[in-house]
């Protein structure tokens, strides 16, 4: 028994050491990125800090999963200010450090309680979760979230969101709205498992319009727990005829306890490039 | 003695450091090692994450007792068990003297069961601790209620023989309009 | 389209001006949490009620409501008997987020009798815990509105059986309030320690020629309900300050075992702070923590509500194996 105990020991703080040596760098004051950062651990940007990253610049993250959860660890954490403003030309890229670029090979971009979040013409792809935006204002354009398990994440944000793509994704959109607001339109959330996923206490204070929501499994899915009916007018389903597009929506129309999706009006063709207006304020 | 307590500290600040450090609640579903047990396991697993976007992960045992130890002690949170596996276990073939039973001895609560006749039931058990978490849980496993014959999960795991579980429990998810 | 947009930013705006959230937790005497409670919310004359929920299994509740003044009551049933708790803060004017504790006490009867001589007379008695109180004072009013201004008169204090009597009341509808306040003052704001109790029938019709014999049960106003106490081994104690470094009132610091703190409940909660922002986070037994302070607890922190997370730490975490003094917390109003 003694000799189980001190192996358990060893193990136990093995592990406990080998947990707490997850890198953590701070950025406390102004910083700016550009060319290739690697992402090894957690990087935070504290309350005062401010993270600038320059067109072009590509961010790996290492893929090490110590905890032995299936999600790779390495995550940028904001609570301070990040600005990501790529180009058409020269997009910013958060990735996986590894070849495949599959879903959870790194964990997220977390804006949690942050002062300031904007990001545009920026590729999120292989992570847990591309950005999770939590009590912040955040905006967010002309960018792809691609093979992650969960695109784009919010509860409790003021968020404009326009122009991006979702594809390739367990969940395109997934969100608690909880005491959130904002604008989410035209968006292209095509080829998810889920386009939209309203998992939990959504209401419609943020205003989905504009989008395409088409060759997703289902397009959009309502959470187990969500009690109140939501709104989703005037986007655009893929197809034309009402009994088609309801489908793709999984609501009380698949399971009576769950509420229903209003959906009318809905568009009869896609949203085109040269329909797509972002604002310029928010 | 003080080391044992160190050593139960340590392991219970690390076991919480990892199944806290990622990214959300997750539901431990444990089962033994049979085909069956395993495609029930799934099932179950499918339709919580589909539904709640809760993550879920399963754990094989090799006998009830390590099954049901590993309950009580909070590292499996929801399983599954058949009436003879608990006439066995509480020495009675009252469904609720044993349904009391685990509720006292183990903190495991009885939800309702998913197949009954007679005097033989499959039931889900869930930690009380869980469901505090998961107030929602039992409805949503009672939606299984019926669907989960041994007929049926046996053509399951054959089929999933041939295409992979994940198809085949998706497939057959999907057919009861429940994911 | 300009008119487009125009109208769906006024429809945020009227939204945001209009739906407030409020929380609660319904709990027994001892502070067990009731899970399935009955929420109803009524007008602030309590006649109409507006809309119900029911608490979830650590007695939370969660709604929504516009701006305006309501009536918060509990209802609960178990094993037969019948238990109803109301707000001390009724009537309420919602007007922000705001957090509503209910206390729920057994349901008493009343009685009423015919007398000859033509006067309507109520006699009473005010109980706190089943006991009689002493030295409280029942107030009637004419309206729900005015139970927090002036009523129409109001009783001797109680006997030390709790009894107290209205002689030759005016016939009509009254809202029975009985309060027994620390400071000896007969009105004023409830504050911690004060007794406060609704007559359960309220409002009730007093007729001409009758006498009612009626029980007010009565709650002690605890410091809005902190929910969690735990023996402590160790305490964290600090100030919360605003961003100009000035200390924060009315705001509460807790400590998660969860480093996403929210998935789960804090393990500890400090009392509200006061003028000097300063708290007391009891803490159960050596370990890491994740701190922080907030201005309302049970659920997800709201648009505007004060919150600050200890930033000594990337991820707000403590190790805590002595007492830890003299932390500071820096409070901000969330998405302000």
């Amino acid at each position: 028994m003694k000799v189980l105990n001190i192996i358990f020991f060893i193990i136990t703080t093995v592990n406990c050491l080998y947990a707490k040596n997850l890198p953590v760098k701070e950025i406390f004051t102004e910083e700016v990125w550009r060319g290739e950062i690697l992402v090894e651990g957690v990087v935070a940007v504290r309350k005062e800090g401010k993270l600038t990253i320059e067109p072009g610049t590509v961010i790996l993250f290492k893929s090490i999963d110590i905890d032995d959860d299936g999600i790779g660890d390495s995550e940028l954490y904001v609570e301070g200010t990040i600005i990501a403003k790529g180009s058409k030309d020269a997009p910013i890229v958060f990735t996986s450090e590894s070849n495949d670029k599959i879903p959870s090979s790194w964990k997220y971009i977390m804006v949690n309680h942050a002062k300031y979040a904007y990001f545009e013409h920026v590729l999120f792809e292989g992570a847990f979760s591309g950005l999770q935006v939590h009590f912040t204002k955040a905006i967010v354009k002309n960018s792809i979230f691609r093979n992650n398990v969960d695109g784009f994440r919010f509860s409790t944000a003021n968020i404009y969101v326009c122009n991006n793509k979702m594809t390739k994704n367990r969940h395109g959109i997934r969100y608690e709205e909880r005491d959130s607001k904002g604008i989410i339109e035209f968006n292209s959330i095509q080829e998810n498992e889920i386009g939209i996923f309203p998992v939990t206490k959504c209401g419609d204070k943020v205003n989905f319009r504009y989008n395409n929501i088409e060759k997703n499994g289902y397009n959009i899915k309502v959470g187990d727990e969500q009690k109140e009916n939501l709104s989703f007018k005037n986007n655009y389903f893929g197809m034309i005829f009402e009994s088609e597009i309801r489908k793709k929506i999984y609501d009380k129309h698949f399971d009576k306890n769950l509420p229903i999706v209003n959906i009318k009006p809905y568009s009869k063709k896609p949203f085109l490039e040269s329909d797509v207006k972002c604002l310029e304020e928010f | 003695m003080f080391r044992r307590i160190l050593v139960s500290l340590l392991l219970f600040f690390c076991f919480y450091g990892i199944s806290n450090a990622c990214v959300g609640k997750t539901i431990y579903i444990g089962h033994l090692d049979t085909k069956e047990e395993e495609m029930v396991s799934n099932i179950l697993s499918r339709l919580i994450t589909e539904r709640t976007g809760t993550s879920v992960k399963l754990k094989k045992y090799s006998n009830v007792s390590a099954l049901l130890n590993s309950a009580s002690s909070g590292e499996v949170d929801l399983f599954v068990f058949d009436s003879n596996k608990i006439n066995e276990l509480s020495k009675t073939t009252d469904f609720e003297k044993a349904k009391s039973d685990f509720n006292t001895k183990f903190n495991l609560v009885f939800l309702k069961p998913l197949l009954e006749s007679k005097s033989d039931y499959t039931v889900p058990i869930i930690r009380k601790d869980t469901l505090k978490k998961f107030p929602a849980l039992p409805r949503l496993i009672e939606k299984l209620n019926g669907l989960v014959q041994p007929s049926v999960i046996s053509d399951l795991v054959k089929d999933s023989e041939k295409r992979g579980t994940k198809d085949t429990v998706r497939d057959f998810l999907k057919s009861k309009n429940l994911i | 389209m300009r008119y487009l947009f125009f109208l769906i930013f006024y429809a945020f705006l009227v939204q945001d001006l209009y739906s407030h959230e409020v929380k609660g937790r319904v709990v027994f005497k001892e502070n067990t949490p009731v899970f399935g409670a009955n929420v109803n919310i009524y007008n602030e004359n309590r006649d109409t009620k507006i809309l119900s929920t029911t608490t979830d299994p650590e007695g939370y509740f969660n709604i929504n409501l516009e701006e305006g003044v309501y009536f918060f009551e509990a209802t609960y049933v178990e094993k037969n008997r019948r238990f109803v708790g109301y707000s001390g803060k009724n009537p309420l004017l919602v007007s922000g987020s705001e957090y509503i504790g209910i206390r729920l006490l057994p349901l008493y009867k009343f009685k009423e009798q015919k007398v000859k001589n033509n006067k309507t007379k109520v006699i009473g008695q005010v109980l706190f815990e089943d006991k009689p109180l002493k030295d409280s004072i029942v107030y009637f009013y004419l309206s729900g509105r005015d139970i927090k201004g002036m009523p129409y008169v109001y009783s001797m204090p109680t006997n030390k059986k709790g009894f107290f009597e209205i002689n030759d009341i005016l016939p009509g509808k009254y809202f029975i309030v009985a309060r027994k306040k620390i400071s000896g003052s007969l009105f004023g704001p409830i504050e911690e320690g004060d007794f406060i109790g609704f007559f359960q029938h309220n409002p009730i019709n007093l007729e001409k020629g009758k006498v009612y014999s009626i029980v007010i049960p009565v709650f002690k106003k605890v410091q809005d309900d902190v929910p969690i106490q735990v023996s402590a081994k160790y305490k964290i104690t600090g100030y919360a300050i605003d961003e100009k470094g000035n200390p924060v009132s009315g705001v509460y610091a807790f400590a998660y075992k969860n480093k996403e703190m929210g998935h789960e409940r804090p393990i500890s909660i400090s009392k509200k702070t006061k003028k000097d922002g300063y708290f007391e986070l009891p803490i159960p037994e050596s370990g890491k923590y994740y701190i922080g302070v907030r201005q309302f607890y049970g659920g997800t922190p709201l648009q505007g509500e004060l919150y600050g997370l200890y930033e000594q730490t990337y991820d707000h975490h403590i190790y805590v194996d002595k007492n830890i003094e003299n932390i500071k917390i820096t409070v901000r109003k969330i998405l302000r």
